[in-house]
C-alpha cells in the first residue's frame, strides 16, 4: 500500500501554495519600505507607544516617509496617540488604506477595526469558552495582514509598536523577509532592567539588530520650574546597562506630563515640544537610529 | 491530508468542498482510477483551525481580499469596515460615503493630509476593481441566514468572491446553485 510521501501534492488543497503565496504578498508589500523598527520592551506601561509615536514623528519632521503598526491588538493606542481614532479604513486598489495622522504619518491599528471603546478585541469560535486556543494563531494572521494588506506607499520606515514581553516580536520576525531593527525601551528601575536583557537576548538570538537602548521617564521636569528630580533610581543606569549589553545608548527622556498630555490629544509631542528637554532627547534618539538604519 | 483509495492503491482527488454547515466543513474526494468517492466531514474544531491558519481546504481563489481574514473573523468589528458596499443600495453614490475626518486642529504644522500613493486613486474615488457594489437578491439573503451565524461572514465573503470572478453584480439564488454546482456538492 502506497504511503503519505508516494503520492504528490498534499491532497488537492496545496496548503503550501496557499502560505507561500501569503508569503510573497507580504514580501511584495514590504519590498516598498525601507526599514521595520519595531519598540520593545519586556515591561508594560514604559512608555512604548508614546515613544513610538514621538521617535516616527521626529523623523517625519526630518523629512522621512513613515508609518506606524500598532502590533499590539490587545491594547491599541497608536490610533488615539495620533488622532485617527475617527477615520474609516477604505479598500483600494492597492489594498486597505491606512489611517493618516499628523505629518502624514500612516497608520493600521486593531482600534481602527473595532466598533467602540468598549469592545475588546474577541475572535469567532466554535465555542466562546475555548477561544484562547486560536488567539495567537488569529493575531499572527491578523499581524500578517496589517503588515501584508495595508496600502503603506512607499515609506522610509514603518515603526511596529509592540505590546509588553517578547512574544509579538519573535511573531514579527517570522513574518517579515529580513529581521526588523530593534529599540529597546525600559524606566530607570531595577526590575525594568532584568527584563531589558531578556529583550537583548531575544533580539540577539533572531539576529535582529539592535539600534539601542532607550531610557524613558528618566527624572522628572517639574512644570512650574523646569528643574529636573529624579523619578526612580538616581544614577546613570541606563547607560551602564547598554555597556554591559554591548548595545548603543540612545539617551534618557524625562517625564515631562506634555508627553501624556499630547498623546492623548492625538498630536506627536515633539510636534510643538521639539525644543524642551524631552524633545530634544527624542530627537537626537531618532536621529542616532536613523543613523545606525543607514550603517547597517 | 491526503486519501488513499485502497482498492486501486491510488491517491485520490480532490473533488471539491461545501459551504460550512453549522461549522462543519465537507470535503469530497474521489478516486480517479474507479471513481470511488469519500467526503470528509471535519468537526467545528478542525474547521477552525483551518480558518484561523486563513488557508481554504481544497484551495482557494488567486487573490483573496484584503484583511480577508480580520474581516471574516472578529467577533467585534467596525460595521462599514473597509467600505464594504452597501447591501441594500443599488445605485448609491460612492461619494456619498464620509471622507475621513480631517483634523482643523491648528496647533499642527504643514500636515500634508492624506497624499495619494503613486498608482492609487484617491481615498474614496471610485474603487470598482474589486470592490464595486455587489446586489444581494433578497432570496440571496435569506438563503445565507441558514448558514450558521459565525461562518456567515466567510461564506459571505466566499460568494462575493466567486460572484466578482464569474463578473456578476448581484447575488442570487441562482448564482448560489452555480457555485454549489462548481465546488461539486
Ligand atoms: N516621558 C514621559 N513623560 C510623561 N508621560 C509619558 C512619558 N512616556 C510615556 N508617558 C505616558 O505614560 C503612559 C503610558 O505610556 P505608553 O502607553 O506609551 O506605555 P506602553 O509601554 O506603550 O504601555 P503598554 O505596555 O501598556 O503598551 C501614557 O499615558 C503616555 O502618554
Ligand atoms: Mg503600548
Amino acid at each position: 500500500m502506497k504511503r503519505y510521501r508516494d503520492l504528490a501534492g498534499d491532497g488537492g488543497s496545496d496548503v503550501l501554495a496557499q502560505v507561500a503565496a501569503q508569503e510573497a504578498r507580504l514580501r511584495t508589500r514590504m519590498a516598498a519600505v525601507r526599514r521595520v523598527v519595531a519598540v520593545m520592551s519586556g515591561k508594560g506601561g514604559v512608555g512604548k507607544s508614546a515613544i513610538t509615536v514621538n521617535l516616527a514623528a521626529a523623523l517625519a519632521l526630518e523629512g522621512a516617509r513613515v508609518g506606524v503598526l500598532d502590533a499590539d491588538l490587545n491594547g491599541p493606542a497608536l490610533a488615539k496617540m495620533l488622532g485617527v481614532r475617527d477615520q474609516r479604513l477604505r479598500r483600494g486598489p492597492e489594498g486597505v488604506l491606512p489611517a493618516v495622522g499628523a505629518l502624514g504619518i500612516r497608520v493600521m491599528s486593531m482600534d481602527l477595526l473595532l466598533p467602540g471603546d468598549e469592545t475588546p478585541l474577541t475572535w469567532q469560535a466554535p465555542t466562546p469558552q475555548r477561544a484562547h486556543i486560536w488567539r495567537q494563531t488569529a493575531e499572527v494572521s491578523a499581524l500578517r495582514e496589517f503588515l501584508a494588506d495595508t496600502a503603506w506607499g512607499e515609506q522610509d520606515y514603518l515603526w511596529v509598536d509592540l505590546p509588553p514581553g517578547t512574544d509579538r516580536f519573535c511573531d514579527l520576525h517570522n513574518l517579515l523577509p529580513s529581521p526588523p531593527v530593534v529599540v529597546i525601551t525600559t524606566i530607570p528601575s531595577e526590575v525594568a532592567r532584568l527584563v531589558v536583557q531578556k529583550s537583548v537576548t531575544v533580539a540577539r538570538e533572531l539576529k535582529a539588530p539592535v539600534a539601542g537602548l532607550l531610557e524613558n521617564m528618566a527624572g522628572y521636569v517639574c512644570p512650574a520650574c523646569g528643574v529636573v528630580s529624579e523619578l526612580f533610581q538616581p544614577g546613570a543606569m541606563a547607560g551602564r546597562l547598554a555597556a554591559e549589553q554591548a548595545i548603543p545608548h540612545l539617551g534618557q527622556i524625562p517625564f515631562d506630563p506634555a508627553i501624556g498630555a499630547a498623546a492623548d490629544r492625538g498630536i506627536p509631542f515633539v510636534v510643538q515640544g521639539r525644543q524642551t528637554a524631552a524633545g530634544k532627547a527624542l530627537t537626537a534618539a531618532a536621529v542616532a537610529i536613523r543613523a545606525f538604519t543607514e550603517a547597517t | 491530508m491526503k486519501f488513499l483509495c485502497m482498492a486501486c492503491d491510488e491517491g485520490m482527488r480532490l473533488e471539491g468542498t461545501d459551504a460550512p454547515d453549522a461549522g462543519s466543513l465537507t470535503v469530497v474526494f474521489v478516486c480517479p482510477s474507479c471513481g470511488a468517492r469519500v467526503a470528509m466531514l471535519t468537526n467545528p474544531w478542525e474547521a477552525q483551525l483551518v480558518r484561523t491558519l486563513d488557508v481554504k481546504l481544497g484551495g482557494g481563489p488567486g487573490s483573496p481580499a484584503p484583511m480577508g481574514f480580520v474581516r471574516a473573523t472578529l467577533a467585534r468589528r467596525r460595521e462599514d469596515l473597509f467600505d464594504e458596499p452597501d447591501r441594500g443600495g443599488a445605485g448609491r453614490d460612492p461619494s456619498d460615503a464620509e471622507p475621513p475626518h480631517e483634523r482643523a486642529d491648528p496647533a499642527v504644522p504643514a500636515q500634508p493630509g492624506p497624499e495619494p500613493v503613486p498608482g492609487e486613486p484617491p481615498a474614496g474615488g471610485g474603487d470598482t476593481t474589486d470592490a464595486g457594489p455587489l446586489v444581494w437578491s433578497p432570496e440571496a439573503e435569506r438563503r445565507l441566514e441558514h448558514v450558521p451565524s459565525f461562518v456567515r461572514p466567510m461564506a459571505r465573503l466566499g460568494i462575493e468572491q466567486f460572484a466578482r470572478e464569474k463578473g456578476y453584480r448581484e447575488i442570487t439564488a441562482a448564482v448560489m446553485d452555480e457555485m454549489r454546482g462548481r465546488l461539486g456538492g
